[in-house]
């Protein structure tokens, strides 16, 4: 009787292990969208309270696109601080540059992006993210802006060596009350739904690398399986 | 000979140079829902990315044609970029961000059909201003990939001193003479001294150019004015 309470305790503990919550890690390499090895996206960032453009506190939400987040989500690091790196803007024409420190936030990849590696999406948490802003201004109104955007991540589950980097342009292409359907919505410091001002653009021109992952489950033999329970 | 003197000067007055400033306006490239082409860079290194010296060239590109609607020449790097952030690990993982200022440098428009057109064949300015920002990521110590914002702003040649351009954009570098040579239908190398064609050689990196906003501000047509031939004639007597 006691082999097989034994026998059966040892069946479900394999079955668990194979049908782990990481049945494997992303593969390692060098990601491109303008390649065509995953999709592009799309941003919505918050206002909330009485925020402005480039404010602390504001929230990034971008999804990859067409298909809302279905290759990638960047979900929510908030603005810590910006720095003006330079201004050439006299009678309110010119150009502005902004250096926007974030953080928080995690990334997420889907599985069956170009990185597939048996999970069904890959979790990782913000270690950094940086964001370059560049304006033009005519007549003191803001009529264009692009940015760079930079992120730098560690995947849960997984070795810490097990990172996501990666970079990518930015268009703004409005700002108000958050246009909706094909756009991501707009979140707040804890990520949920709520704010309803900010503005929104697209994300595209995207490297991501994979770097450092390996198997985090650790195969076991029969027998190293029996010698757990050996008296 | 008084007579050949003032036909000819009629003639002058006929025919000016500059017949029409371009139009005053904001206009946005293809991919963000303008009418203005996105377009295509190169740029030459002189001793590798980054480096003083190192030249710009940003043409059009409508699929099938370079630098048919604009084209933007020979600003050059004219100090060591400012590394502005680094997350650079120590397995050589991680981004860089620079600021980098460019100098000199030239810039010209297409003018018959474009948004812009005012009436002149085309229309040329000077750069007065050039920055860019550029975010680097590395892997195992390698650049694998670049992103720019740049902006700019020009002073047209020909027309009022307050007329002039503003553009900002986004860059993706697509290559470089390190992995291979320049492909087809990216633009030429350029050098900024003497600001001429290089060739294709380089060495230097190439890439793609859109998320184009572009103003044009505060250019008026000088009107000329019509004078009789007797009012001429007047002017002798």
């Amino acid at each position: 009787m006691r082999n097989v309470i034994l026998v059966s305790i040892l069946a479900v503990v394999l079955a668990m292990g194979a049908v782990c919550a990481y049945a494997g890690p992303p593969v390692n390499g060098i990601y491109k969208s303008s390649d065509g090895d995953f999709n592009e996206g799309r941003e919505a960032s918050s206002w909330p309270g009485t925020n402005g453009f480039l404010s602390p506190g504001n929230v990034l939400h971008a999804l990859s696109y067409p298909k809302l987040g279905d290759d990638w989500k960047i979900l929510c690091p908030t603005v810590l601080d910006t720095l003006l790196i330079f201004s050439t803007v006299s009678a309110g024409t010119g150009h502005m540059s902004y250096l926007l420190t974030y953080t928080g936030g995690y990334i997420e990849l889907g599985g069956g992006g170009p990185w597939a590696g048996g999970d069904l999406v890959y979790t990782g948490v913000i270690d950094k993210y940086y964001e370059t802003r560049s304006m033009q201004f005519v007549d003191g109104t803001m009529v264009g802006s692009v940015s760079d955007h930079s992120v730098d991540a560690h995947i849960v589950g997984y070795p810490a060596s097990c990172v996501v980097f990666g970079i990518g342009n930015g268009v703004w292409l409005g700002s108000g009350a958050n246009p909706g359907g094909a756009y991501p919505d707009y979140r707040d410091s804890s990520c949920a739904a709520g704010p309803t001002n900010g503005h929104w653009g697209e994300i595209r021109d995207l490297t991501l690398t994979v770097q450092g992952c390996e198997v985090s489950t650790e195969r076991a033999t029969w027998g190293a399986v029996k010698a757990l329970y050996r008296d | 000979m008084k007579a050949v003197i003032l036909v000819l000067l009629s003639v002058l007055i006929a025919v000016p140079a500059f017949a029409g400033a371009p139009v005053n306006g904001t206009y946005k490239s293809t991919d963000i829902g303008g009418l203005m082409d996105p377009g295509r860079y190169s740029e030459l290194w002189f001793g590798g990315k980054l480096s003083v010296n190192n030249t710009l060239n940003e043409q059009s590109w409508d699929g099938s044609t370079l630098g048919a609607q604009w084209h933007w020449y020979c600003p050059w790097i004219s100090a060591a970029p400012t590394l502005l952030v680094s997350t650079v690990n120590g397995s050589g993982n991680g981004q860089k961000i620079w600021k980098v200022v460019y100098v000199g440098g030239y810039c010209w428009l297409n003018g018959p059909g474009e948004p812009w057109d005012g009436g002149d064949a085309a229309y040329t300015a000077t750069i007065n201003t050039w920055n860019a920002i550029v975010t680097e990521t590395y892997a195992s110590f390698v650049e694998v990939g670049t992103t720019r914002n740049h902006t700019a702003s020009a002073t047209f040649v020909g027309y009022n001193t307050k007329c002039m351009n503003l553009a900002v954009s986004n860059i993706e570098k697509r290559g470089d003479t390190n992995g291979g040579p320049l492909p087809a239908n990216y633009p030429d190398f350029w050098n900024w001294i003497g600001c001429s064609d290089v060739g294709t050689a380089g060495p230097g990196e190439w890439g793609d150019v859109d998320s184009i906003t572009f103003t044009i501000k505060g250019c008026e047509t000088v009107s000329t004015e019509s004078i009789s031939w007797g009012a001429v004639k007047a002017l002798y007597r």
